[in-house]
């Protein structure tokens, strides 16, 4: 039998004391999780029991009313909030600061970053060779850009957005370190190679301004990106 | 995870953001799987769409919360249960407090005799309307709201969530012996709760 040894043994069908009925009554009321042989037990005491008879009707009328108790399904809008809760919490677990790796919620805005990311390392390329250009031509630095960054730019009214360490084609590692600006919500990228190079990129409505260590100057236009 | 989300990782090539996918179940799929069968049971208990719903609401964030720190896969829907369970006792038992005062004057106004009818009537809504359906509904979750919850619910997990009183002591945290105690004795005080509270003597309380 598929006794479970949790429970009091049936008792014999002859056993008919109050004690006996008392054990059959829990199995009674159990009647749809039992084994077959089980429930064979419990049938041979109802053949000369009246008594626990009864106590079945009673405990299947119970079973039906509280089952007669109709199904339902959250409200569309309680629906709604709940995915929206779920996925926001999902897009908002991990806070960029705190935590260096990227989990699986963070995917699409890794995807963006990443985007920037190869934004600052077209930068390095633009700029390593306007500064050779500048070096050769001797020209002074700056001259004929027409362009100059900020005299304010700090990073003072900006949050680290996210911070990354990359190799180069020869393996030399370099940072890009992203920015992003609370007051105008641009991006803005730096990009460092340990005293080498240092590229900060800043955007505005139209141009992007980069900058190097030489205080070089490139500018492009929004669509040549 | 989606097709999408699969070529994002590999197009990322960041160890990290593969290995961080330790969890082969999304929350929302499991959501979508079981918000029927857990608003059933909290609207079984509860009998209002409102508390359901927001009993719903709340047994996922919470189960978002530890989502990440849970390792056992395996016992989900137990464990959505007894999240469920849990905040379904809590606000039964808030509802008894609360339901002291308002009864009280209730019962004074009714007059002597047949208080523990009245306690428990002031859970039946007055707009049953006499449909037969609709009153046998609410004398049923009347019977359900008169009875302590811990049996209540562990009479509905049996009786209308149909299941078995092992996967009940799970849900409970109790051994298996004690949850067929606890359905056993559950489904005896529904049968005395609901002939005590029997419509023909409801409206009017019986006399001694």
């Amino acid at each position: 039998m598929n006794h479970d040894p949790e429970l009091p043994p049936i008792p014999a069908a002859g056993d008919a004391g109050s004690q006996g009925c008392a054990v059959v009554g829990l199995y009674l009321a159990l009647l749809d999780d039992l084994s077959p042989e089980q429930v064979q037990a419990v049938f041979r005491h109802l053949a000369v029991c009246a008594h626990c008879t009864q106590e079945l009707q009673r405990l299947r009328r119970t079973t039906r009313l509280v089952a007669s108790l109709p199904a339902s399904e959250p409200s569309p809008q309680v629906d709604q909030a709940i995915l929206a809760a779920l996925a926001a919490h999902r897009e908002e677990q991990v806070p960029p600061r705190t935590r260096p790796f990227p989990s699986p919620g963070r995917r699409k805005r890794q995807a963006r970053l990443r985007f920037l990311g190869q934004l600052a390392a077209a930068a390095v390329l633009v700029l390593a060779v306007l500064t050779g250009i500048h070096l050769l031509s001797l020209a002074p630095p700056g001259a004929g850009s027409g362009f100059v960054l900020p005299a304010t730019l700090s990073w003072s009214g900006s949050v680290v957005y996210h911070s990354e360490t990359r190799l180069a084609a020869d393996g030399t590692p370099y940072q890009i370190e992203t920015y992003h600006d609370l007051g105008t919500g641009r991006m803005h990228v730096e990009t460092v190679m340990d005293d080498r190079v240092d590229v900060v990129a800043v955007g505005d409505e139209q141009v992007m301004l980069g900058k190097d260590m030489r205080h070089h100057v490139a500018q492009w236009g929004a669509a040549a990106w | 995870m989606t097709m999408q989300e699969t070529t994002e990782t590999h197009r990322l090539e960041t160890p990290a953001s593969v290995s961080a996918d330790a969890h082969p179940l999304d929350l929302a799929t499991l959501y979508e799987r079981f918000k029927r069968p857990l608003h059933s049971y909290i609207y079984r208990l509860l009998g209002s769409q409102e508390d359901a719903d927001d009993l719903t609401q709340e047994v996922f964030l919470r189960a978002h919360v530890v989502w990440h720190d849970l390792h056992d896969h395996d016992h989900l829907s137990s464990w959505l249960y007894r999240l469920a369970t849990n905040g379904c006792i809590d606000l039964l038992r808030r509802r008894k407090r609360l339901a002291w005062w308002p009864l009280t004057r209730r019962h004074r106004s009714s007059g002597p005799g047949g208080a523990d009818s009245d306690e428990d009537a002031a859970y039946l809504p007055l707009e049953s309307g006499g449909i037969p359906e609709i009153f046998e509904r609410e004398h049923i979750r009347l019977t359900l709201a008169s009875m302590p919850p811990e049996y209540a619910s562990a009479l509905v997990l049996s009786a209308a969530q149909g299941l078995p009183y092992q996967a009940i002591a799970v849900i409970l945290d109790i051994s298996p012996g004690a949850a067929a105690t606890r359905i056993s004795r559950a489904k005896r005080l529904f049968a005395e709760q609901y002939q005590r509270l029997d419509p023909a003597g409801l409206g009017k309380p019986e006399e001694e």
